[in-house]
């Protein structure tokens, strides 16, 4: 039996049946991987479980719910909430809910901020604020101290959908400061894909070269093929190709 | 005599002056493939647009037609350009593909202000005392900005980019970034920020004495060509980068 998220969320969350129960405490034993995305499940639970009732508001949690375009359904409670935050298969979203809750307890605390401008980016507001220079300040803010995996979340969601090529470019180096992992390989090779704007391909080009990333040959290769894609692009990913 | 005959050639100059006018003091301005602008700040309430020198340079032949473009864009400023409103947004578009009228377009202090320009067409954007959000995408244009006083998000593939700041606003970010050429800034040295530098395979020159914070308590020096340091006590976020040519920071 293959034990995918959804068996280890079970498994978490006692639903398993015996049986599977001693399988999965062997294989977790055995299988490193699979004991650290079991170790990341149970901490984001933990975390989800720790968070006081009141924070994050049910404005904030919809807000940002909506943002990750990933339910519909308002929770019935806090448990279903917690619970459909890891059944939904994105449980780095609930991460991130956990991490900008955080963001939110520090904001409020905080007597005097800096300067008005500079207090919003510290809550979710930075994410889709109509200004640029906001969006770009507030990826500067969250990745600056923090090496936390729900703020990668965030970065590939802007790098994917965020409208200002500035934004994405910032969101491209900001990914390039964190431990890599799949996530982030694999969200910079479908950016790549769908990215149509010279400075931002040049970019992920630069980025997925100085990782090493050997899977972006089919990418490098598919630009260059492209007649669309324009030289200067194409010059870079027969550069990027070069070096890998 | 003479100076009277001075006065009436320049009053007839000025009345020459073609121009455009979009009254509006907020929201936001779109300056889309529009070749040749110089920007500049003003305290008006009005966004007003002048063709720098002579009148429109349409071929005789062209004279008392229309010109089509496959776009879509119609003359509606009678100044070569199609201005658009939506909400609180005025889009500036060219009509002409290979226009070369340097269009000064003077925008009020609320207005913030994206420019984007991808031909081969595209000039030198000159920026100068702009006081609001100023966005940039562009493809082959060179970027000056001349004592600019709002936050800034510049990018540009194949130009270069200058700035010379009085100050350095405190409110937002300043990203300024170019892919094949420099990338040359200047600041006041009392200028408080946090500088991140980059450059993939160019140098990074400057007189500023930058605190690069070696405890690592406060700031990241993320690699050798990346490059965090603090100017001033720091202050803020202000990135400058160039993927292949050099970056100057140098201060006044």
């Amino acid at each position: 039996m293959k034990v995918d998220q959804e068996m280890l969320i079970k498994y978490l969350l006692g639903e398993t049946t015996t049986m599977e129960n001693a399988m999965i405490t062997n294989l977790l034993e055995e299988d490193l991987t699979l004991q650290k995305e079991y170790q990341e499940l149970a901490k984001i639970w933990s975390e989800l479980e720790s968070l006081p009732d009141e924070l994050p508001s049910q404005k904030m949690e919809h807000r940002f719910t909506h943002w990750l375009d990933s339910m519909s359904e308002v929770p019935a409670s806090r448990k279903s909430s917690r619970v459909m935050w890891l059944r939904s298969g994105r449980w780095a979203a609930a991460a991130a809910v956990v991490l900008l809750a955080g963001f939110f307890v520090f904001h409020q605390s905080k007597s005097t901020p800096v300067s008005e401008s500079r207090s919003t980016v510290t809550g979710i507001e930075w994410v889709s604020s109509p200004s640029t220079t906001e969006r770009i300040q507030g990826i500067y803010h969250a990745t600056m101290k923090e090496h936390d995996p729900a703020i990668v979340q965030i970065l590939l969601k802007l790098l994917r959908e965020d409208e200002s090529d500035n934004v994405r470019l910032t969101a491209v180096e900001a990914l390039q400061t964190f431990p890599l992992t799949d996530d982030i390989k694999i969200g910079l090779i479908q950016a790549l894909e769908k990215e149509e704007k010279p400075v931002v391909q040049i970019a992920l080009i630069s980025a997925l070269v100085g990782l090493s990333d050997h899977d972006a040959k089919p990418q490098l290769e598919a630009l260059i093929g492209n007649e669309d894609v324009e030289k200067t692009v194409k010059d870079e990913a027969q550069l990027g190709l070069l070096r890998l | 005599m003479k100076s009277f005959t001075c006065f009436l050639l320049m009053l007839c100059s000025t009345s020459l002056v073609a121009q455009y006018t979009i009254s509006q003091n907020s929201g936001k301005l779109k300056i889309i493939e529009v070749n040749e602008v110089t920007l500049e700040g003003h305290a008006g309430s009005d966004i007003i647009i002048e063709v720098e020198g002579e009148e429109s340079h349409i071929p005789e032949r062209a004279k008392g037609l229309k010109l089509l473009s496959p776009a879509g864009l119609e003359d509606n400023t009678g100044i070569g350009l199609s201005v658009t409103k939506d909400g609180t947004t005025s889009t500036i578009q060219e009509v002409s593909n290979r226009s070369d009228e340097r269009y000064i377009i003077k925008v009020p202090t609320g207005v913030a202000i994206y420019y984007e320009c991808s031909t081969h067409q595209g000039e030198t954007l000159i920026a100068q005392d702009i006081a609001s959000e100023l966005e940039v995408s562009a493809n082959f244009n060179d970027v000056r900005i001349i004592n600019p006083t709002g936050p800034l998000a510049i990018s540009t593939v194949h130009g270069s980019i200058e700035a010379e700041f009085e100050n350095v606003n405190q409110d937002n970010s300043i990203s300024l970034h170019a892919v094949h050429d420099h990338v040359d800034v200047t600041v006041p040295s009392s200028a408080k920020a946090n500088f991140m530098l980059s450059t993939s395979w160019g140098e990074m020159f400057t007189d500023l004495d930058l605190d690069f914070g070696h405890d690592d308590s406060d700031m990241r020096r993320v690699s050798s060509n990346k490059m965090v340091g603090k100017f001033n006590g720091g202050g803020v976020d202000f990135s400058i980068r160039s993927t292949h040519d050099d970056i100057y920071l140098r201060k006044k």
